[in-house]
């Protein structure tokens, strides 16, 4: 049952990255969208049990190759990026891990909050080395703000979706 | 200890293969970059306007809910322009057929060197055979005044000048009298001369015809100018039926009048025919 989960994810996150790039270029603030590309990866690598790690590895190159496709460079700058995200997000929840089953929404949005600023200052560091255009400006913050939200709504919907399968991603600081 | 050897080689040997694939897949797609994106938005690119149009459909459909307000402001505002628009097309038209009619009756009454004024209907009182026009003693119109249309069909005359307006009594108004004579399609024969009198309701018949005297179904009245009040040769009516009794020594006739006072709002006084 296992085999069908990378298509799907494939599939899930192309949908989304077309979406984001067309559907919501229309409701836009300040010219700013919603990454939805990143909130699925982050969503799927934050509730990804530690012991198995393939599919986080797997998830992030998928995600970064599809952010790049919209981008104007060469492929490897989201990619990359998304894996240091990824490897740094598993070191931050090794800290917070916990075997009790409660899933902190706070954890989770303080977490996508940083990389997701992370994300936006790597872009705009390969931008000023590989001149590609890219604005780091209020637009960045209301990205963000905007992100925010599907995320806050991604997060509970998966979690109500992985708890059937008995997932367990308890996050517990300062115990 | 050997376990835990074992553990670090397969770590490193994970994160050497895992390096070697990003490298590979990297170097892969830099070298195919335009095929691997040619081949990405060829086969998204149906998708992707689906969502476009669905983005648009949506967008306007609460976009209409947030400038309800400016659209219902710009709705009214443009129904009161239409208005404006459509009260100035309607005035205009009036100019229009005003100016129109003015070129028929100068172009009709040329050669009788008749001066005209032209002037709209403002009332009507149908009861007593009466109408009202918008010129008056300021534009220089008086009572006895021949009032006709531009096609020389006679009206009736000004019987009450006042500053502005006139009353002008029609021909079928009753006790109305008006010498009339038929018209002859031979020149050189006499004219049938007779009276139109008015019986009130618009309706006028032929009086006083000489029995002898041919006239005949279809006969066009034209005035005569006997009675000094109308010029001669306008228009009047055209007879429906001849009533002959020869207990009578004149005859009658009905008169079909050419005057209509329901199809028309600008009328012509001649101002310069008095005797």
């Amino acid at each position: 049952m296992m085999w069908f989960k990378y298509p799907l994810i494939i599939l899930l996150i192309f949908i989304f990255a077309l979406l984001q790039n067309s559907f919501l270029q229309y409701f836009s603030i300040m010219g700013a969208t919603p990454n939805f590309v990143f909130i699925i990866f982050f969503i799927l690598i934050f509730f990804e049990i530690q012991k198995r790690s393939n599919a986080g590895f797997f998830i992030a190159i998928v995600a970064g190759l599809l952010l790049d496709m919209f981008l104007p460079i060469y492929f490897g700058v989201s990619i990359i990026t998304l894996l240091i995200i990824y490897f740094l997000e598993k070191e931050l929840m090794h800290f917070l891990k916990d075997n009790k089953d409660q899933y902190p929404i706070k954890y989770f949005l303080f977490s996508f909050v940083l990389f997701l600023l992370m994300y936006s200052v790597f872009l705009y560091f390969f931008s000023t080395f590989l001149s590609f255009p890219f604005y780091f400006g209020w637009n960045v913050l209301v990205s963000v703000g905007y992100s925010i939200i599907f995320a806050w709504a991604g997060f509970h919907i998966y979690k109500k979706l992985a708890k059937n399968e008995g997932t367990s991603n308890q996050l517990k600081l300062f115990k | 200890m050997n376990v835990y050897i074992k553990k670090q080689n397969f770590i490193w040997q994970k994160i050497t293969s895992r390096f070697l694939v990003v490298v590979f897949l990297l170097v892969f797609l830099n070298m195919f970059h335009l095929q691997v994106r040619d081949s990405f938005f060829y086969i998204s690119s149906p998708i992707s306007q689906r969502f476009l149009i669905a983005g648009s459909v949506t967008y306007n459909f609460f976009n209409a809910f947030i400038y309800i307000g400016d659209f219902k402001r710009e709705n009214s505002n443009l129904k009161k322009e239409n208005q404006n628009l459509l009260a100035n097309s309607a005035f205009l038209q009036a100019i229009i057929k005003q100016n129109k009619a003015l070129t028929e009756a100068v172009a009709n009454t040329k050669d009788s060197n008749f001066t005209i004024a032209i002037a709209n209907i403002m009332g009507l009182d149908l009861s007593n055979d009466l109408i009202f026009i918008d010129k008056g003693l300021e534009d220089g119109i008086l009572e006895n005044m021949p009032v006709i249309s531009k096609e020389k069909v006679v009206y009736g005359k000004v019987v009450k000048s006042y500053a502005t307006f006139s009353r002008v009594k029609l021909i079928s108004a009753k006790e109305n009298v008006l010498d009339v004579k038929v018209h002859n399609s031979d020149a050189l024969k006499n004219p049938v001369h007779g009276v139109v009198k008015g019986i009130g309701n618009l309706s006028i018949y032929l009086d006083l015809v000489n029995s002898e005297s041919e006239i005949k179904e279809g006969d066009v009245l034209l005035t005569s100018a006997l009675e000094g009040t109308f010029p001669p040769n306008l228009l009047i009516g055209n007879i429906k039926s001849v009533i002959k009794n020869d207990a009578n020594p004149f005859q009658q006739a009905d008169v079909q009048q050419f005057f209509d006072i329901k199809n028309i709002d600008t009328l012509f006084v001649i101002t310069n025919y008095r005797r």
